[in-house]
């Protein structure tokens, strides 16, 4: 009995364990792990989290998009309408931070060689929004003393041209 | 006996340089434009603080330098000229040439600093000279938020030193600069295209210009086509044009060419690579009409033949070498090797590959390939680094002559000839300065691959980036980060910085330096 009860718990985790990982989908995977193996991962189902940078570039009913994760960038090509209201990060702006679920491919045989994700899926964790702009009050100080120095010495070579004429 | 450089040979050296230097400033004022029109706050204060850095530091120096040689000039009556008449000697000029890059380098490497994209300023100062050195390897951190101003001044740079930073000088100091050739040379421009130096520079603006009009415009097509928006396609387009033309290779965004996931964005960018390794003073026959020129000049063959062997080399080291590309067959292989090959033999440093996949997954055969093709470089007088064609072509006709030699009989007088603009006969002291140039080229690359295995990379890693950062191409295997020693940062900007000027300037000046310490 206890034997049976033994073994039915442990089938009873086994796949407790396995639904999880199956309902979770798929492997959440960093530019990094796909850089050192990529062949891990070649043609199989992957997500990956980033942050939505440049240009969201629409080509008919394919989109390229490209998404950071911090350390690197990847090429995502998805169907447009699951780009549609996305916003990309550049200098004032933090792009969407998106999830995207697709086949990664190391060498992409249908873009040339590019390694991209296929993705099926793109859900926005965090939505975007603008940068702040830092700017130091010791550089305006900077500034304006050094245009008061160019003053000067513009003044003292206008001065020595003058004096020489005479 | 070296005899000690006297205070007004340094005097007359600091006043051109100053002058350099207020043409650089100048040449500032464009990104400051930028930053006030796309309201970019930061930025505007950066690059207003640089130009007036490199303001106050001209005007200071030409003020110094002026009085320096005025009160030489009451000792001795050597120097009868003033100062803006005097001019300068082959000495002057080299040297002017030599410190004008490292100055360019400190000067143009503080907006960058400034902006906190760069982790220090020897970070920045490497950026710097990559961009003029138009190497295209870089530091930079977190790109993809980088303002729009700092990245047209990332690829302005790559444009004015690949015309020269003292071509640029000199279109705006023209009047009364009749020691202009003896700077044009140090900037490694060996060739003049018009009878007049300063006719020259206006020609190689008019091309680049010409060039950049329409680069711009089919690049700025073929964005908005791949759905970006026209601001940002034209932005990106000129930026683009300026580091292909110029065989410079940064790129606005982190994954360089890869970015745009396109098809025409590369054959365009492939043909201003070509036409950026392409020399001067053939673009001026091919404007001229003079279209037989690109068949006959022996830069072309040589680099035709180049291209394709070391393509070979690359193309089989890839499908031997268990690459990714091998299995998507030979239209994935050419399109990823010889965009790469093509990129590093013209000295752009494009990449449509991330450096790592260069780093582990291509084959030693495939490096080699690529090292070779980057050793190699363009045309001279074009905006490339590298040996050079021209040098290559003229070693293998004196090969040939030597051969030739043995061959016939001894009292046969036996003469080679090749062409390049017009039919030249090879001459004994022609093949030693191929020689000379070519033997300090692969010194350069063997001392940064020394570096490199003494920071602990392996033998081809090393010798790909040290090539790479010496012929001025940018392509890089993954040694180029943040995280590598100060040391090898410091090595490569040198070699960028040597490699760029071909040598004389660089020993000029460390024969001026050798003599202030030593000399008497």
């Amino acid at each position: 009995m206890l034997r049976t009860l033994t073994v039915f718990f442990l089938f009873s985790a086994a796949l407790a364990v396995s639904c999880r990982g199956a309902c979770a989908g798929p492997e959440t995977v960093s530019s990094s792990a796909l850089f050192t193996d990529p062949g891990l991962y070649d043609g199989r189902t992957i997500s990956f989290e980033g942050e939505v940078i440049g240009d969201i570039m629409k080509q008919g009913r394919y989109a390229w998009i490209n998404i950071n994760d911090g350390r690197s960038a990847i090429g995502v090509f998805t169907a447009a309408e699951n780009v549609a209201g996305l916003s990309a990060g550049g200098y004032k702006r933090q792009g969407d931070i998106v999830r995207v679920s697709g086949e990664f491919h190391r060498a992409c045989h249908r873009h040339g060689g590019d390694m991209d994700i296929h993705a099926g899926s793109v859900t926005v964790i965090i939505k975007s929004a603008a940068r702040e702009e830092l700017i130091c009050p010791a550089a305006k100080k900077m500034a304006v003393l050094l245009a008061g120095a160019i003053c000067l010495l513009l003044i003292s070579m206008l001065y020595g041209r003058l004096r020489k004429k005479r | 006996m070296i005899l000690r450089p006297r205070a007004e040979d340094i005097a007359v050296i600091g006043y051109y340089l100053s002058r350099i230097i207020l043409g650089l400033g100048l040449t500032m004022l464009l990104p400051l434009g930028c930053a006030f029109l796309c309201g970019e706050r930061g930025p505007f204060l950066d690059f207003l603080i640089t130009v007036e850095i490199t303001f106050v530091s001209g005007l200071l120096m030409m003020q110094v330098c002026r009085a320096v040689y005025e009160s030489g000039k009451k000792k001795a009556s050597a120097y009868e000229k003033s100062i803006d008449s005097i001019d300068p000697n082959w000495m002057h000029g080299m040297i002017m040439v030599a410190l004008s890059w490292l100055a360019a380098m400190i000067l143009g490497a503080i907006p960058l600093w400034l902006s906190g994209h760069w982790n220090s300023f020897l970070d920045a100062c490497f950026d710097s000279m990559s961009g003029f050195a138009t190497t295209g390897l870089s530091l930079a951190q977190d790109l993809d938020h980088l303002s729009l101003t700092h990245n047209l001044w990332r690829h302005f740079t790559m444009f004015i030193g690949g015309q020269g930073i003292v071509v640029v000088a000199l279109s705006f100091f023209v009047k009364g600069f009749s020691g202009a050739f003896r700077m044009y040379v140090g900037e490694a421009r060996d060739e003049r295209i018009l009878p007049n130096v300063i006719n020259t520079v206006r020609f190689i603006w008019e091309v680049s210009f010409t060039y950049l009009a329409l680069g711009t415009a089919a690049l700025w097509a073929v964005g908005m086509k791949n759905g970006m928006e026209p601001g940002r396609a034209l932005f990106h387009g000129a930026c683009i044009f300026m580091a292909a033309f110029d065989t410079g290779g940064f790129a606005p965004q982190s994954q360089n060419m890869l970015y745009y996931h396109n098809y025409g964005m590369e054959i365009i960018t492939a043909v201003l690579m070509v036409l950026g390794a392409v020399n001067f003073r053939l673009h001026y026959h091919l404007w001229t009409g003079n279209r037989r020129e690109l068949l006959r000049n022996i830069e072309m063959r040589v680099l035709f033949v180049s291209i394709l062997v070391t393509f070979i080399v690359t193309a089989v080291g890839l499908k031997t070498g268990g690459s990714s590309y091998a299995s998507g067959g030979f239209p994935v292989l050419f399109r990823k090797g010889f965009y790469q090959l093509l990129s590093g033999h013209t000295g752009t440093g494009f990449m449509t590959v991330y450096a790592e996949q260069v780093g582990k997954e291509w084959s030693d055969l495939a490096l080699v390939g690529m090292i070779c093709a980057m050793a190699l470089g363009g045309a001279v007088s074009s905006t490339t680094g590298g040996i050079k064609m021209l040098r290559i072509g003229i070693i293998a006709e004196a090969f040939v002559q030597d051969i030739k030699k043995v061959i016939f009989p001894s009292r046969a007088m036996v003469e080679q000839k090749f062409h390049h603009i017009k039919e030249v006969f090879l001459e004994d002291k022609t093949v030693r300065a191929a020689l000379m140039v070519t033997l300090a080229y692969i010194i350069l690359y063997g001392i940064g691959a020394l570096a490199g295995m003494l920071c602990g990379f392996g033998f081809i890693p090393s010798l790909f980036e040290s090539t790479s950062a010496a012929a001025n191409v940018g392509l890089s295997c993954g040694i180029t980060s943040v995280g590598m020693p100060a040391a090898l940062k410091v090595v490569y900007i040198f070699q960028m910085w040597a490699g760029r000027l071909e040598f004389i300037a660089v020993f000029t000046l460390a024969g001026f330096l050798l003599a202030a310490i030593k000399g008497k």
